[in-house]
């Protein structure tokens, strides 16, 4: 019932023989290389730092930013969801007491190593105050030392979001 | 003997005894708040409920006295909906913040909304708020928003401690748990409160944002604070690129010794644990490596043959004292374990607390280990070499008019002067296993050693090479050396989990 | 010895050194371009000295320098200090001197006197060249062996095993080619294929031997470690396969080697099997006959390809930004183009209107000859390349089966059959 009997590949001579499928393959190559050579180039490559990408969506899982309250103090209460959700265990949190009346408990210390983080969102979906979002659209991170690739609170409070 | 019928199954179980107690002694899932195995039933909670066969409506198991025959049932779609109402009143004014609050992770109430809950909230009306912050005194912080009213705490302070200082106030949703104004909850086995609720209502503010619950460990150990020696549980945690740090004591059910509570000095006295991390060894003052300086110590028993003191701290496992006495007599060392503040008379109480400081006098003279004053005193005047194991107090036998070359070997040392000629760390309580022998005769073994950065070795691994042989373990220590002391005939290594008690 | 004959070495061993030696930044070139402009992609093309980029070859330059300058870092766990110092030594050495024997014209005659055109004047020939090639994986299994590293020990044994293999099907493969040729020495071969087969077809050895041909180009791609056979290195399994240990100039010598074997392997596939130097249908002696006629098609042909590699180069060689240093290469390169062809052009006519001695049309020979050689050189490097960009690399049992179970059974039935025709030819 059902069975489906697909038929096997490779078995005659002339595939046994792979010099067609080599020569096939090379006339496929060496197409492209005078496609490229000619006057209609196929060539999709942006001269990047010059030109700049212009299809970053929405969506982009760029570098961390700690979102603000209405205040614009810290939305974060450091209750650690994300760096228990982080796969790369780059989040680094200390918590303190918040004594200003708005809440009990806010992050002393919020570290992301981003030489360590894998730019999966975890931490986005796990956060349960929507404190910590992707959407900077920062691609590119560049640092001199790996210290600068640490990721403290106030910098991650002043990346702003991506206007579109 | 009565037989019973749970979901099914015949459980043989005492006559008379609550139903809650059997059915949770049976491994049998049963949400409850207010009820507490060492305060007993309260009724107030509700959710302990059980359909019984024959009653019309369900029942709470914690005020059923068993019959023989009854037939009950825990699971079901009629009783899980009885759970979720009564779950959907005690969170009505629940404040979600989950995020904030210390309990998360090892709370009642998110565990039974898992279990039984996962409603949408009905409420359209605001929730009725309470206080946030309150300091309750002896480390306790009160949220009066989280609190489920179980009284859980007001009846430890009533039953357990008899100071009384807790009670429920004012009537409705603005029941508050409160002490009398102006007066504070002051008693030494406080903390204990944090333990029993079973919310985040009371939290302890030691331990108050300090660490998320699920990154701990639990290991099982023995309090070292007095000679009680609690069970406990050391709650601790690596964080990544950090070295272990202990968090919390909790206690630990140990029915001979302390049931279900410890003292709050106990629980606090964690923190000497955490301490240690700029603890080097010293070779008359100044930084050594830690290789070099374990073989001075042989190479000062080895030049002082004949000459050297071993003065002994009380507080040591009693494998260590084994092997310390095996050393002693190997090198001719005198032994002795003269300890002038072991006692503190203002410590003890009658309930856990006691006046005995040591964690481990009562092996001593089960080994034949002096203590006398002097003794030790004539050993003094003869030794060219002192070796103070597992204390630093060098001033005990500076007075006692000694003036020449002291080793230290213990887990935490103030000494740095130069006169000292070796100081040696050792594991901490915490960071090493042994067996300790508690005030009544009862013989436990604390298995909690957490491995430490700072590399600092245990004592019976600093032993073993001195001895030239390789037992490093309690079991090997065991199995070698207790196995011929008289008083400890049937007991074995493997049987220390029962707590078994010897004759004194 | 003469001025000449000094004068005819060193031009020789110069001539060699460009081949092989600086062949390699212009092969990295190559790799790097063809291999993005086969995926579709731009291939390096920043790097300019002063605007000029000659189409990003001024990068491989740019990274032989950082190669030298970089740090050159050694493990602590590497204890055999000399073998690993030694290992890229060996396959660089090896590389470079089995090109040593490649002719890259016909024996050059000047005042009565025979000058073979190679690098090392010997007779020595295939041997030469098999046994350096085989050489050079000790190179690899030491310096695997000495990395202490199990991803480069691994490389290293892959390697061992692929050439004692490869070396078997080669070594057969050459013997029915010699049985063909009669010679061992690469002269005599190359001008054995300066014939013509039933009056029409260049008697090449790829028409006369294709087989064998077949056999010795697929294991001189094993011999050079390349795709699809470069199991050794395999980055994409055991990270940089015997070479992961090594940085700066070390492993530069790793790089610069497997280039130069490259180039040796393809210059041998040209000498054996591509008519060597030889143009077709124009073997040395027809082309001393028409020397005058042959400068004169050059005069006509060398400003017309001029021209559409000028255009060719006014539209695509442009930087993206407008007022770009690199927007002025164009022009320079034009100028250079033209300024070529009129040297060319003003030399040959020269040649031409002064009639030529006997003297000059040899050296004319042996120019073009030259040219040739290196144009067939380039063709079969980007064979190479272009392999490399097209075919995934095999697996190992794959890779050993193809070895024992196909290539050998395959070269020895070869040699028999060239043998009869051989010897019924003979009789």
């Amino acid at each position: 019932m059902g069975i489906k009997i697909v038929p096997r590949h490779g078995n005659t001579l002339k595939e046994k023989l792979y010099l067609p499928a080599i020569f096939g393959g090379m006339k496929t190559t060496l197409s492209h290389l005078i496609t490229n050579l000619s006057d209609t180039p196929e060539i999709k490559t942006i001269n990047y730092p010059e030109e700049q990408p212009h299809d970053i969506s929405e969506r982009y899982r760029g570098v961390h930013r700690l979102t603000k309250r209405d205040d614009g103090s810290v939305r974060c209460v450091a209750c650690f969801m994300c760096a228990t959700a982080c796969p790369a265990e780059c989040i680094f949190i200390e918590a303190e007491e918040r004594n200003d009346g708005v809440d009990e408990k806010m992050p002393k210390r919020f570290d992301i190593d981003l030489l360590e983080c894998v730019f999966c969102g975890a931490c986005v979906e796990a956060c349960p105050c929507d404190a910590i979002r992707m959407d900077s659209g920062i691609f590119s991170f560049i640092g001199k030392k790996r210290e600068d690739f640490v990721l403290s609170k106030e910098q991650l409070l002043a990346n702003e979001e991506k206007k579109a | 003997m009565a037989h019973i019928t749970v979901d099914g199954t015949v459980l043989e179980v005492k006559e008379g005894a609550l139903l809650i107690e059997e059915l949770l002694a049976n491994n049998i899932n049963i949400p409850h708040f207010c009820y507490h195995p060492a305060l007993g039933k309260d009724g107030n909670c509700r959710m302990c409920m059980v359909e019984i066969e024959g009653q019309k409506r369900p029942q709470i198991a914690c005020d059923t006295p068993i019959k023989e025959g009854m037939i009950i049932r825990t699971k079901g779609a009629n009783i899980d909906r009885v759970k979720r109402s009564i779950l959907e009143l005690e969170l009505i004014n629940h404040p979600i913040d989950c995020p904030i609050c210390d309990q998360a992770g090892e709370c009642s109430l998110q565990n039974y909304y898992m279990d039984v809950g996962l409603y949408e909230s009905r409420l359209s009306t605001p929730k009725t708020r309470g206080e946030k912050h309150v300091d309750l005194g002896a480390n306790v912080v009160l949220d009066q928003e989280r609190c489920v009213l179980c009284t859980r705490c007001v009846r430890f302070t009533k039953n357990i401690t008899k100071t009384s200082e807790l009670g429920v106030l004012s009537r409705a949703d603005h029941s508050v748990i409160t002490t009398f104004p102006g007066a504070k909850l002051s008693n030494p086995y406080a903390m204990n409160v944090v333990d029993l609720c079973p919310v985040g209502a009371l939290t302890s503010k030691d331990f108050r944002f300090q660490k998320r619950v699920w990154f701990l460990n639990a290991k099982e150990a023995i309090c070292d604070h007095c000679a009680r020696g609690c069970s406990i549980f050391v709650d601790h945690h690596k964080e990544k690129y950090k070295d272990e740090v202990i968090y919390r004591y909790r206690p630990r059910l140990n029915d001979k010794i302390n049931g279900y509570f410890i003292c709050d000095a106990g629980r606090l006295s964690y923190h000497k644990e955490n301490e240690n991390k700029e603890f080097h060894a010293l070779i008359r003052g100044k930084i050594s490596e830690y290789e070099y300086a374990e073989g001075k110590l042989l190479r000062l028993l080895k030049r002082h043959l004949g000459k050297t003191a071993f003065v002994i701290s009380s507080n040591l496992s009693l494998e260590e004292m084994v092997r310390v006495q095996k050393l002693a007599k190997l090198y001719e060392i005198a032994l002795n374990a003269y300890e002038p503040e072991r006692f503190d008379t203002s410590f003890g109480d009658d309930f856990l607390k006691c006046n005995d400081r040591s964690a481990n006098a009562r092996a001593l003279p089960l080994l034949g280990i002096d203590t006398s004053k002097e003794m030790l005193q004539e050993a003094l005047n003869r030794v060219e070499l002192v070796v103070l194991i597992g204390r630093s107090d060098a001033n005990v036998i500076k007075e006692m008019g000694y003036t020449q070359n002291i080793a230290i070997l213990c887990s935490r040392c103030e000494v740095t002067c130069k006169e000292v000629e070796l100081v040696l760390p050792i594991a901490s309580h915490t960071r090493r296993e042994g067996s300790f022998i508690n005030l009544d005769g009862y013989v436990q073994h604390s298995a909690c050693a957490i491995q430490s950065e700072h590399g600092h070795k245990t004592l019976l691994a600093i032993l073993a090479p001195i001895l030239g042989d390789t037992i490093f373990t309690c079991k090997e220590v065991w199995e070698a050396e207790l196995f011929f002391y008289e008083v400890l005939k049937g007991v074995s290594f493997d049987s220390l989990k029962t707590t078994p008690k010897i004759a004194l | 010895m003469s001025t000449i004959s000094i004068a005819v070495v060193i031009i020789n061993v110069i001539l060699a050194l460009l081949f092989s030696l600086g062949a390699a930044p212009i092969l990295v070139w190559i790799e790097r371009r063809v291999a993005g402009l086969i995926q579709d992609r731009l291939g390096p093309n920043r790097c300019h000295i002063n605007g000029i980029r000659l189409g990003g070859l001024i990068q491989s330059f740019a990274d032989m320098l950082k190669l030298v300058f970089k740090e050159d870092f050694k493990a602590k766990a590497i204890q055999e200090s000399f073998f690993f110092s030694l290992a890229p030594v060996i396959v660089f050495a090896s590389a470079f001197l089995s090109f040593m024997v490649m002719p890259f014209a016909d024996d050059l005659i000047i005042n009565g006197e025979r000058f073979i055109m190679q690098g090392l004047p010997m007779d020595l020939g295939v041997l030469w060249f098999l046994a350096l090639a085989g050489l050079s994986v000790y190179g690899i299994m030491l310096g695997g062996w000495s990395s202490r590293n199990k991803y480069s020990l691994l490389g290293a044994m892959r390697a061992g095993a692929q050439v004692i293999s490869y070396e078997a099907a080669m070594g057969l493969s050459v013997v029915s080619v010699l049985i063909t040729y009669g010679s061992i020495h690469l002269g005599d071969i190359v001008a054995y294929q300066g014939q013509l087969l039933f009056g029409f077809i260049p008697a090449w050895g790829i028409i006369i031997q294709p087989i064998a041909a077949l056999i010795f180009i697929i294991t001189a791609f094993a011999e050079a470690n390349r795709t699809p056979f470069d199991l050794a290195e395999g980055e994409s399994e055991i990270v940089g396969g015997f070479h992961t240990e090594y940085s700066a100039m070390r492993f530069g010598l790793f790089f610069v080697g497997e280039y130069v074997a490259m180039s040796a392997s393809s210059a041998l596939i040209v000498t054996l099997f591509l008519g060597g130097y030889h143009l077709p249908y124009l073997n040395t002696q027809t082309l001393q006959a028409y020397m005058p006629f042959i400068l004169m098609v050059l005069i006509v042909a060398l400003p017309l390809g001029s021209w559409s590699a000028m255009r060719w180069i006014q539209k695509h060689n442009r930087w993206h930004k407008a007022n770009d240093i690199r927007n002025h290469e164009s022009a320079f390169l034009q100028k250079g183009l033209i300024g070529l062809n009129v040297l060319v052009i003003a030399g040959v006519g020269a040649l031409l209107v002064l009639g030529l001695s006997e003297t000059s049309t040899n050296v004319a020979t042996a120019v073009i000859q030259i040219a040739t050689f290196a144009l067939k050189l380039l063709f079969m490097n980007f064979v190479f390349v272009w392999v490399r960009w097209t075919l995934p690399r095999f697996r190992y049992d794959q890779l050993q089966t193809l070895g024992w179970k196909v290539l050998m059974p395959l070269a020895i039935a070869n040699i028999f059959i060239s043998a009869i025709i051989v010897v019924a030819r003979g009789l």
